[in-house]
């Protein structure tokens, strides 16, 4: 009867699971990001004519803003998009399915890791409701498809006492290589060190087996089309723009800067980014700059619950205080440091979507520091009043994720109103032989391509006109009749038969002025006006 | 350079209580003030020896020794010294009966109160006004949404409710305590934050070491001890205000018998001719030692930087007053925007400040002036406040006042006024 009991309970965790991140995807978050429009208009692309947006024929990586993005997530919302149509709810369920995936996976790791299947279905529920979990499996993420790839091959190669698991485990892995950057160095980093496990060899020599380096080589050889198929530093392209030398003099002072000290603080720099991700402040409660101004901010809150950053640091002392004892602890050791490798060498000091990849990692830590605390202080009050806090703090997170968070995330990287205006914009612009899209955005473009479901093989036709590769900052282009530009009314107005998609500053009395020209709609998105549709006879 | 650092508002208020001043009034306050913290050290040393080895109590005073913030406080910060006096021998009476530990947690919430005149924000948290506010303005700002999920206000309110949002308010003010950036990566902090270096980096790794030493030497006593300070090390922390430093100061006891346990462990390896920990054991000491000379090279070039700009402030007008011959003027003007000027008057020019014809008040000289006065205050003082704190040098020329001299400060101690400060008389 117990068993039954457990087992619907993990059931009805996953089912509620599944559902907070698949209700509602088209209105929470409110608007699409412009890499979530890339996303899905390449997916559509592919879907019509097995091309991305630039003719490429079936690409491993989209050109798309010249960043090169891996094209795996891509060919997982073509199905969505065949069965839905190109709108948010199906650029954005391949991240929900793997969101869903990946708290399965977090079930078997905490079977593993706790012995208590009780414990262990506690922490499950909460950990499957991280602030993290929801916000990124409801967003498109290329990132979040990599992470639940990752943890499935980190779950099969720490269970791996068959070949077939290894196999397995291998092709995940290079699944979460194609699925975004990132995991093209953590999977062969942690599959190295899972081979070599160096920590158990401070203690004890013994020869080493060179056969447990048969999955490195099989995962290099199964990431060989990745690099073989693109012009390889072009996918280099991210790195060269992110890397830690880029911005190194803002943390350094000028002032003693000498070869000596350079290298203490460049150390240090790289020191520091390593120890970010164990900074119980950065899991639990501070946002930094560059996650506050981009699509992975969560509103008030960390990666992790607030508590359980500080929990974080009970379990990483029991695992570092276990480290000889058991190859487990030591994998999660090995995951940290091969998920954040590629998140140290860029010069942001702690960056979440660049290290998705630890987070179960850290979860399982979380777990471990549940337990410890669990273990030593047995007192039923206390637990009572911990699992009510955690019920509340779930309640909380939810509403955060699924509600508040669409108030606070109309920055510049989710604008809004290109969802409430372009279906109408696309219905007219037929009517007219010009048009001028005029956003504040770089790549302002892929709204109206997303949002208007352009035929991909008009788009593909002018591909030559486009940026060339390496080109950054503003990538929007004119082709066809259509133009991106800012518009200037005091000179526009002129122009004939044109429609504008513009900016709301322009008055319903500077347009009536001229004979001919009308507003046709003013824009709103969830918050605030945010465009006009203008015409000119 | 450092040792010509000013007096600053600690150091005025307790000269000043004793009514003497100059500069070498303040370098006896500063010479007790360094005393005080080798006696700090010494009982830190002594209570470390009834819990741990010998060799680690003295580990953990060079430690603890060569930390700036330690310097700094002797240099700067006399209170604090005291404070950490009480702390030290709080500690040492907790080892013979735990309640003075609880005793210990009580004093330093008083000391904070009254003696530093912190006005902890966790005390306005528990009223849960702000709790109340900030509901209030998440519900609102939900359903001022054109487009959102619906979710029924009782569900909602299961989570927006005062008692738990003072809760989340609360974790706000007491989480900022596991901050190993401000701990251990001030030197290179990424939000290049005012205060000072704690830990230099490489103790970070020391410190992961001393965990895991910790965890397998399985000792519950020790492990007590610790974990007993880093509560009351928290305690202190939330019942304080300011700079990251001021307020963790008390958690570099604790983390420096933690670094310590690793650094003596390394070296026992190394004795044992470990080539992995004499590696390590160089690295770390090699290092920590430039970390070190590094550190204090940085701290006497951007003084601006690391310390407090406000003493430089009252400095700069003081010692510009001094050049004047100012019984040729009626009206002496010195503004308190940034702490109680008359105070800091006493020190640098003696009883002529109770003189009536020195006013001790912010003023704006495009509204009010007085001829034959001068006055000593920031910018935007004498040409007005902007909004954006977007004074530009061309401030001086300006035909209201004549400038004796202006200088420009590195921080934004007065927002609004703009960075510069000067001295002007007006005719």
């Amino acid at each position: 009867m117990k068993n039954k009991l457990y087992i619907f309970l993990v059931a009805l965790i996953v089912i509620f699971g599944f559902l907070l991140r698949t209700v509602g995807l088209n209105k929470s978050p409110p608007s699409l990001g412009f890499d979530e429009a890339a996303l899905g208009y390449n997916a559509y692309s592919l879907l019509k004519t097995a091309r991305d947006e630039y003719g490429n024929f079936l690409p491993l990586s989209l050109r798309s803003f010249n960043d090169y993005k891996p094209a795996l997530y891509a060919y997982f919302t073509v199905p969505f998009i065949y069965l839905l149509g190109l709108n948010a709810t199906a650029v954005r369920l391949t991240s929900a399915m793997a969101g869903t995936f990946s708290i399965l996976f977090l079930y078997l790791l905490l079977k593993r890791y706790l012995s208590n299947k009780w414990f262990a279905l506690f922490c499950f529920f909460v950990l499957s409701l991280e602030p993290w979990r929801l916000h990124f499996s409801r967003n498109a993420f290329e990132t979040n498809l990599s992470a639940m790839f990752f943890c499935i091959g980190a779950y099969l190669l720490l269970i791996s006492r068959t070949r077939l698991r290894t196999i397995f485990s291998v092709l995940f892995f290079g699944l979460a290589a194609y699925s975004y950057h990132s995991a093209r160095l953590s999977a062969p980093f942690l599959i190295l060190l899972w081979a070599i496990d160096p920590i158990y060899r401070l203690k004890h020599n013994i020869k080493f087996d060179f056969k447990k380096l048969l999955p490195l080589v099989g995962l290099i050889v199964m990431c060989i089309p990745i690099f073989a198929m693109n012009n390889s530093s072009l996918l280099l392209t991210r790195f060269k723009q992110e890397n830690v030398f880029n911005k190194f003099y803002p943390y350094a002072p000028k002032e003693i800067l000498n070869p000596l000290s350079f290298v203490y603080y460049f150390v240090g720099i790289i020191s520091g980014h390593i120890f970010s991700y164990i900074s119980p402040i950065n899991l639990n409660q501070r946002i930094y700059d560059w996650v506050k101004m981009s699509p992975q901010f969560i509103p008030g809150m960390g990666m992790l619950g607030w508590i359980e950053g500080v929990v974080f640091l009970v379990g990483f002392i029991f695992v570092i205080g276990n480290i000889f004892k058991s190859f487990k602890y030591r994998f999660l050791i090995y995951w940290m440091i091969a998920g954040i490798a590629p998140a140290a060498a860029t010069w942001t000091w702690y960056h979440p979507l660049r290290s998705l990849n630890i987070f179960p990692a850290v979860e399982l830590i979380v777990a471990l520091g549940f337990w410890q605390i669990y273990s030593n202080y047995k007192n039923k009050l206390l637990i009572i009043l911990t699992i009510l806090l955690f019920v509340i703090t779930a309640i909380f997170t939810i509403n955060n994720e699924l509600k508040y968070s669409a108030y606070e995330n109309h920055g510049e990287y989710q604008p809004g109103g290109y969802k409430e205006g372009m279906p109408y914009f696309a219905s007219i612009s037929n009517q007219y032989s010009h048009i001028i899209i005029d956003t504040p955005h770089a790549q302002g473009f892929i709204f109206f391509l997303f949002y208007t479901a352009f035929d991909p093989t008009v788009l593909q036709k002018y591909s030559e006109l486009r940026p060339k590769p390496g080109v950054e900052g503003n990538l929007n282009f004119n082709f066809d009749k259509y133009e991106f530009r800012k518009v200037n009314w005091h000179d526009d107005y002129k122009l004939k038969n044109t429609l504008f998609w513009t900016r709301t500053d322009i008055t319903d009395d500077e347009v009536n002025r001229v004979p001919g020209a009308k507003i046709e709609k003013r824009i709103w998105n969830a918050l605030y006006e945010t465009a006009s549709i203008i015409s000119t006879e | 350079m450092l040792f010509g650092y000013p007096v600053a508002e600690q150091q005025i208020v307790i000269l000043n209580y004793f009514g003497i001043g100059g500069i070498l009034w303040l370098w006896v306050l500063r010479f007790f003030s360094f005393v005080l913290l080798f006696v700090v050290v010494w009982v830190w040393k002594q209570a470390i020896v009834k819990v741990l080895d010998g060799h680690i109590a003295l580990i953990s005073a060079i430690i603890v020794i060569i930390t700036p913030i330690f310097f700094v406080f002797g240099l700067v910060y006399p209170l604090i010294c005291i404070k950490l006096l009480f702390f030290v021998i709080g500690i040492g009476l907790g080892l013979k009966n735990k309640i003075y530990f609880g005793m210990l947690a009580f004093l330093l919430i008083v000391f904070n109160w009254q003696i530093l005149g912190n006005r902890a924000a966790i005390f306005s948290k528990l009223n849960m006004k702000d709790a109340q506010t900030e509901v209030t303005k998440r519900i609102s700002s939900e359903d001022s949404l054109k487009e959102s999920l619906n979710m029924p206000l009782w569900w909602r309110r299961i989570s927006y409710n005062k008692y738990y949002f003072t809760y989340k308010q609360i974790l706000a003010e007491a989480l900022p305590f596991f901050d190993f950036e401000s701990i251990f990566f001030q030197e290179i902090n990424p939000f290049a934050q005012k205060s000072i270096v704690i830990f230099y980096w490489p103790e970070m790794y020391l410190f992961v070491l001393g965990l895991y030493y910790i965890y397998i030497f399985k000792n519950r006593k020790m492990f007590e001890f610790l974990f007993i300070l880093i509560v009351i090390a928290w305690i202190d922390f939330v019942f304080s205000e300011g700079a990251a430093y001021k307020r963790l100061v008390l958690v570099v006891f604790p983390l420096s018998v933690v670094i310590s346990l690793a650094f003596y462990n390394l070296i026992l390896l190394v004795k044992k001719s470990n080539v992995l920990a004499s590696l390590a054991f160089v690295f770390v000491s090699v290092f920590i030692t430039f970390g070190f000379i590094n550190s204090f090279l940085d701290l006497n070039s951007r003084i601006q930087y690391w310390l407090d700009n406000r003493p430089l402030a009252f400095e700069f007008w003081y010692s510009e007053l001094s050049r004047l011959n100012l019984d040729n003027y009626s009206k002496i003007q010195v503004s308190s925007m940034i702490g109680d000027s008359k105070q800091y008057c006493f020190f640098y020019l003696g009883h002529i400040c109770d003189d009536r014809k020195f006013v001790f008040e912010n003023f704006d000289l495009t509204k009010d002036k007085s001829i034959n006065s001068v006055y000593a205050g920031f910018a935007g003082e004498f040409v007005g406040s902007r909004f954006k704190n977007d004074i530009d040098g061309s401030w001086s020329n300006n035909s209201n006042f004549k400038l004796v001299s202006k200088q420009s400060l590195r921080d934004t101690i007065a927002n609004q006024y703009g960075n510069d400060i000067g001295v002007a008389i007006v005719n």
